[in-house]
């Protein structure tokens, strides 16, 4: 008896009568249907310690957010002392969502930033639609792109080494709920290579997120498909994340 | 789309042993947020928990989630993070 297995959802053996003729059962459609609310006091989501941008040579970085409100210290995605994406708007307020893109090297001190209140390509990242964020860095090539809806607002030389000792992933918070940010977030994704400008383009789908497996990430979340609170899975490796100060409801059939 | 929660309270550290964590939505003493000085935490919830109820615990301030998300974002709560 033939089995088939769905690698977008790690799920799903689906079992074909054996002696017919019919075709095989297709994988269910992706779809997207939910999306984690963080209410910018103390929610967040612990997936644990990640070894896989240990040393890496390259990264990318894939989040989609939304929000209607300016985090004036949020952050949305953090791999300790590897790579960064929040919102800080010291010394003047972030009127336009502006985020911060942060790699870093030996001892977690950073080595390249991009983005920030000069730099936004979408008019304003907390108008309350739903935005992609994606970082993209070449080792081989020093290049950090930020590219946001799909577009590549900013590039900039980023020569380093990317931290080489394992650290947690957080999404919408720092540890002990510090730094949170208030908002949306859905499909996080994390790559130890640099997406292609064609790939960044399939991962923003115009618009609508799609299913990554054959861009095979390293960590993927989707942020409530295929959740049971409090556990976020991880579709393709074994950090799943855990839902901290958070209820049920805040699985929300809000997505991009 | 979701509601927050409807009842933020600030509460003393010298407090912390006294919550009972099935009452709030915050998952354990370890993961409360805590002012920058330690001194005071969040809880959050829709229903009065017993020890507020009781009069065990007296929090410092009852806020709503936007009066509470705006608190967190003061220099007693937050402190920039550091840019290139």
């Amino acid at each position: 008896m033939p089995i088939l297995f769905n690698p977008a959802k790690k799920k799903g053996i689906f079992m074909v009568p054996s002696g017919g003729t019919k075709s095989p059962t297709p994988a269910p459609s992706f779809t997207n249907t939910k999306s984690l609310d963080f209410d910018g006091v103390d929610d967040y989501v612990d997936c644990g310690s990640f070894a896989g941008l240990n040393s890496a040579t390259a990264l990318t970085v894939s989040v989609w957010f939304k929000s209607s409100v300016y985090s004036s210290f949020g952050r949305l995605v953090n791999l300790e002392k590897h790579v960064e994406i929040f919102q800080n708007s010291s010394g003047a307020p972030n009127t336009k969502g502006c985020f911060h893109y942060v790699l870093m090297g030996t001892w977690g001190n950073s080595f390249a930033t991009l983005g920030g209140r000069t730099q936004n390509g979408v008019s304003d990242l907390c108008d309350g639609d739903w935005h992609h964020l994606c970082f993209v860095w070449d080792g081989s090539t020093t290049t950090a792109i930020v590219y946001e809806d799909g577009i590549a607002v900013q590039t900039k030389t980023a020569s380093g080494t990317i931290n080489s000792v394992s650290d947690t992933i957080y999404i919408g918070a720092d540890p002990a709920a510090a730094n949170p940010i208030q908002g949306n977030a859905d499909e996080v994704a994390l790559w130890n290579t640099a997406l292609s400008p064609t790939d960044v383009a399939a991962v923003y789908n115009s618009g609508s997120p799609d299913d990554l497996t054959s861009l095979s990430p390293i960590f993927w979340t989707r942020n409530g498909d295929d959740a049971t609170y409090p556990t976020i899975p991880d579709e393709v490796g074994s950090n799943d994340g855990t839902m901290t100060n958070m209820v049920a409801g805040d699985i929300v059939t809000d997505v991009p | 789309m979701k509601a927050f929660a409807q009842i933020y309270s600030i509460i003393k550290i010298e407090d912390l042993d006294l919550i009972n964590f099935d009452e709030v939505f915050q998952t354990s003493k370890e993961t409360i947020r805590k002012s920058l000085n330690e001194e005071k935490f969040v809880i959050k919830y829709n229903i009065i928990p017993s020890f507020i109820a009781s009069g065990e615990v007296d929090p410092l301030e009852v806020l709503n989630h936007s009066e509470c998300f705006s608190l967190m974002q003061t220099p007693e709560w937050s402190e920039p993070m550091p840019v290139e």
